[in-house]
């Protein structure tokens, strides 16, 4: 369901003058009838500006009609994108869900060098909810072009602390910097795994951080597979399921769900304890409407299940198939949802690290 | 007709919001033409200007060592009040506050200087009708403060000196900016000169802090709500935390900090003023000195840090190079007029406990720095977990106790952190906060501190002002730790600018199973 922006300020400001300008931007919505300051976190966003930024529609132009419409069904929510399309009208649509103190850093690429200041910064609040009972957020936006060594104390300058801190990867992590330093100012790392151009580098940026910090990491794209893992849970837990000999996996994919695949092999592997033998394989195939494709097999046994966009449906010998809908989150839920989901996702911390350090026979 | 039984006019119409303050006042400033006058009081003037809050009948009178017209000091003034007022200047307002404003060429020490002074002032009053209430603000430093007012007192500035305040009479009101000396010894020195000349009563320390709205609101909080009171003990709460961070670095008053630092600056006044307010006995009235006597019992509460205990309670630290919002910065040492062999502590954090029935137990956390994140100042009152049972069974994922903060700035306001279900079908715990935020729900700008604090001599009302038992009690206390640090050979460990902090800070408090709160 959209969410309609009811009221919205926003307000030219610097650097240095952000929480003064929001303090004043607070005070003009404040004067229009009391609302509801909500921050349930901060929201720590990256976003890529080298190319397209022109395009792309401005959170504070005026103008801008979509604020009342929804939002549901002016893209493929599971179409790649390039980063700096991240559309503005989701990030609304995010934050009125689980409101947040919003920071939008827009790092123009190619130019962060050297550290140095963000070079400019907007600030606003947004008006959410009925007219009884209206809750707002606030957002900065800052542009940036500096080195990653700079983004610390950036982050720290304008997050809270009395609430948890998500850091919003918006870019490909194959394509990132080293990410120590961010992922310390923050209590959870977001990314969308389909933006992924290169599965290996991508999985040794996460493995790397995961050896190091407590991060909790939220994959918008490993969300799909919840259906699947939770029906070849349920069905591993037939006693013609139990694993008593050698193993066979083999993933059948779409050509443009590899990340995905990759993803439930290293679960799969991590769960199964698949040595180079039995590594889970991976296939492209041509699979109409599913999206992946899972023969399962051992000794006298087989599982076949596949996932869509509707449905994960498992089917083994001599039983009934089992079937779990997927669920129909717009986008926007499925990141609010993981926002609100701090705790650590073990069976992630599984796939990739079994990923990172899958055999070399299968790399 | 008008009958003595009739009530005045004046006070037919008087607004209720506004506090009965003199139909007359002269404030003369000490320092009239330096940067606190510049950025702070004649912004707060004006401010109080606009809401018809100065008497009537007011002059402002700048005094200081350079030449300067009462043209000239107008202009200075619209500078500070154009960069540094919290509204913008309106023209019309404008021209009726400069009417009021004066300047007076004078040396503090020169007692030849106080005469012309003198005249100049008694000319003021008289075209202006003023009845001779004064109030002096002292914005010069503390060397200056007992020559200064030696010489009001040698030039008969203080009329009436010695005999009791009656109604009618004209007042002399002074009031001292910290710090009031940097150690015990220097402190008692000042307040005995001042004692000399003014009686108790009559002089404002002023701790600029205290007269923040969020700070007021501290008392009612806690005296006016019935849900939080009964929670505020060793029973309920688990530790506090106090944190005034500060993003600048030393700046231009590194010929200040280098005799001061951190402890001196800020810990014995802003912070265990801040403590003293939080942790305060309810007193029996709103009267400024049964107020001021429950803080005293606070601070005289206050454990001792001696010793061995100093190293073991109190952290310092020193920046050193880092970032400031993306950018570089150099460390302290590297800084203008700062000696590259400095001690000075920038940064200081403290664990105490007040040996008192209310909080036996309970650590307090103080923690203050330049060169910090942000700058922000923030209490937050931890309570005490909930059993390791139900929701909280998981050792792994245990939940976030319930806090209580006190926003003091940025943006001022309170919240009370709670944990809450996350819908859906699995029981899963969020924390969530119930946020006050003054501005989103008051809709306009609160005072700055120091409107609310002149407008309080102005009034007669010393609450929010320091008196001198307590402020001798807060340098009895922290002296032990200066003395410590002075005879240690080691410099302060450095942290890294734009950092919360050197990483013992972090061990003082972990090591007790807490962590700091950022703010």
């Amino acid at each position: 369901m959209a969410t309609t922006v009811t009221n919205r300020v926003w307000r030219q400001s610097t650097p240095d003058a952000v929480d003064k300008d929001l303090a004043e931007v607070w005070r003009e919505i404040g004067e229009q009838g009391p609302v509801a300051r909500s921050v349930m976190s901060n929201l720590v966003v990256f976003r890529f500006t080298e190319r397209r930024a022109a395009d792309r529609r401005d959170l504070s132009d005026p103008r801008d009609p979509r604020d009342s419409r929804d939002s549901r069904d002016s893209r493929d929510p599971h179409a790649p994108r390039d980063p700096a399309d991240l559309p503005d009208d989701l990030l609304r649509e995010v934050v009125a869900r689980h409101p947040s103190r919003t920071i939008i850093v827009e790092q123009n690429r190619g130019r962060h060098d050297e550290p140095g200041r963000p070079v400019d910064a907007r600030v606003g609040v947004s008006v959410f909810g009925p007219a009884t009972a209206p809750y707002a957020v606030e957002w900065v936006v800052l542009r940036s072009a500096c080195a990653e060594a700079s983004w610390p104390s950036v982050v720290r300058r304008f997050a809270r602390g009395d609430v948890p801190t998500s850091i919003w990867w918006t870019d490909d992590l194959s394509n990132a910097p080293t990410l120590d330093a961010i992922v310390s100012t923050g209590r959870q790392l977001l990314y969308d795994s389909r933006r992924w151009r290169d599965i290996a580098r991508a999985v040794g940026v996460l493995s790397t951080l995961l050896d190091k910090y407590r991060v909790d990491l939220a994959d918008i794209n490993w969300r799909r597979l919840a259906p699947l893992r939770l029906a070849l849970a349920q069905a591993s837990k037939t006693p013609s399921t139990q694993r008593t000999g050698s193993l066979s996996v083999r993933i059948a994919h779409r050509r443009d769900e590899l990340t995905l695949a990759s993803l439930l092999g290293g679960w799969l592997a991590a769960r199964l304890n698949c040595d180079a033998s039995s590594w889970p394989t991976l296939a492209e195939e041509d699979l109409g409407p599913e999206l992946l494709r899972i023969d399962l097999a051992h000794p006298g046994r087989r599982i076949t299940a596949r996932l869509s966009d509707e449905r994960a449906e498992v089917e083994q010998s001599g039983m009934a198939p089992l079937v779990i809908a997927a669920s129909h989150e717009d986008p926007a839920e499925s990141i609010a949802v993981e926002l609100r989901s701090l705790s650590m996702d073990q069976a992630l911390r599984e796939a990739i690290l079994a990923i990172a350090h899958r055999p070399a026979s299968q790399q | 007709m008008s009958t003595d039984v009739e009530p005045r006019l004046a006070d037919q119409l008087a607004n209720d919001d506004h506090r009965p303050v003199a139909d007359s006042v002269t404030i003369v400033i000490f320092g009239g033409g330096g940067d606190l006058a510049h950025r702070k009081l004649l912004p707060a003037l004006y401010n109080l200007h606009l809401d018809g809050l100065l008497p009537p009948r007011t002059a402002i009178v700048g005094v200081g060592r350079s030449e300067m017209s009462d043209d000239a000091y107008r202009d200075f003034a619209k500078k500070g009040v154009t960069e540094f007022s919290r509204r913008p200047i309106d023209e019309q307002a404008w021209h009726s506050f400069a009417g009021v404003l004066h300047f007076v060429k004078a040396s503090f020490e020169d007692a030849h200087a106080f005469a012309p002074l003198g005249s100049r002032l008694d000319i003021i009053e008289h075209e202006g009708q003023l009845s001779g209430n004064r109030i002096y603000y002292l914005a010069i430093p503390p060397t200056l403060f007992a020559p200064t007012v030696k010489q009001l007192d040698r030039a008969h500035f203080l009329p009436g000196r010695g005999e009791p305040t009656q109604a009618g009479h004209p007042f002399a009101r002074l009031i001292v900016e910290k710090p009031i000396g940097r150690d015990l010894d220097s402190a008692r020195a000042i307040n005995d000169a001042i004692a000399e000349v003014f009686d108790e009563r009559d002089i404002y320390r002023i701790d600029h802090y205290l007269g923040k709205e969020t700070v007021q609101n501290i008392l009612v909080l806690r005296f006016a709500n019935s849900i939080f009171e009964p929670l505020l003990d060793q029973r309920y709460v688990d530790h506090v935390q106090i944190t005034v961070a500060e993003e600048e670095g030393v700046g231009t008053r590194a010929g200040y900090y280098e005799q001061a630092g951190a402890l001196r600056d800020m810990v014995q006044n802003h912070l265990l003023q801040l403590m003293s307010l939080v942790a305060l006995e309810p007193p029996r009235s709103l009267d400024a000195d049964v107020i001021r006597d429950e803080k005293l019992e606070v601070l005289l509460s206050l454990r001792p840090i001696q010793g061995d205990d100093v190293d073991a309670n109190v952290v310092r630290g020193q920046y050193g190079a880092g970032f400031d919002l993306g950018a570089p910065v150099p460390g302290y040492r590297q800084e203008a007029n700062v000696s590259p062999q400095s001690t000075i502590e920038t940064f200081v954090a403290i664990r105490l406990f007040i040996d008192n029935w209310r909080w036996a137990g309970v650590p307090f956390f103080l923690r203050t720095g330049k060169r910090l994140p942000k700058r922000a100042s923030e209490i937050s009152i931890h309570l005490k977990a909930v059993p390791p049972v139900l929701f909280n069974k998981d050792p792994h994922g245990p939940l976030d106790p319930n806090v209580l903060s006190i926003r003091i700035q940025p943006d001022e306001g309170f919240a009370l952190g709670i944990s809450s279900k996350i819908p859906g079908p699995r029981v899963r715990v969020y924390p969530v906060k119930m946020d006050f935020h003054y501005g989103s729900t008051f809709g306009r700008s609160s005072p700055e501190a120091y409107e609310r604090l002149l407008l309080d001599v102005m009034a007669g009302d010393p609450t929010l002002f320091m008196r001198r038992d307590a402020v001798e009690a807060a340098w009895r206390w922290v002296m032990p730790i200066l003395d410590r640090w002075a005879a240690a050979a080691s410099p302060p460990p450095l942290y890294a600018a734009g950092d919360w902090g050197p990483e013992d800070a972090n061990r003082l408090i972990q090591s007790t199973g807490r962590q700091w709160r950022q703010p």
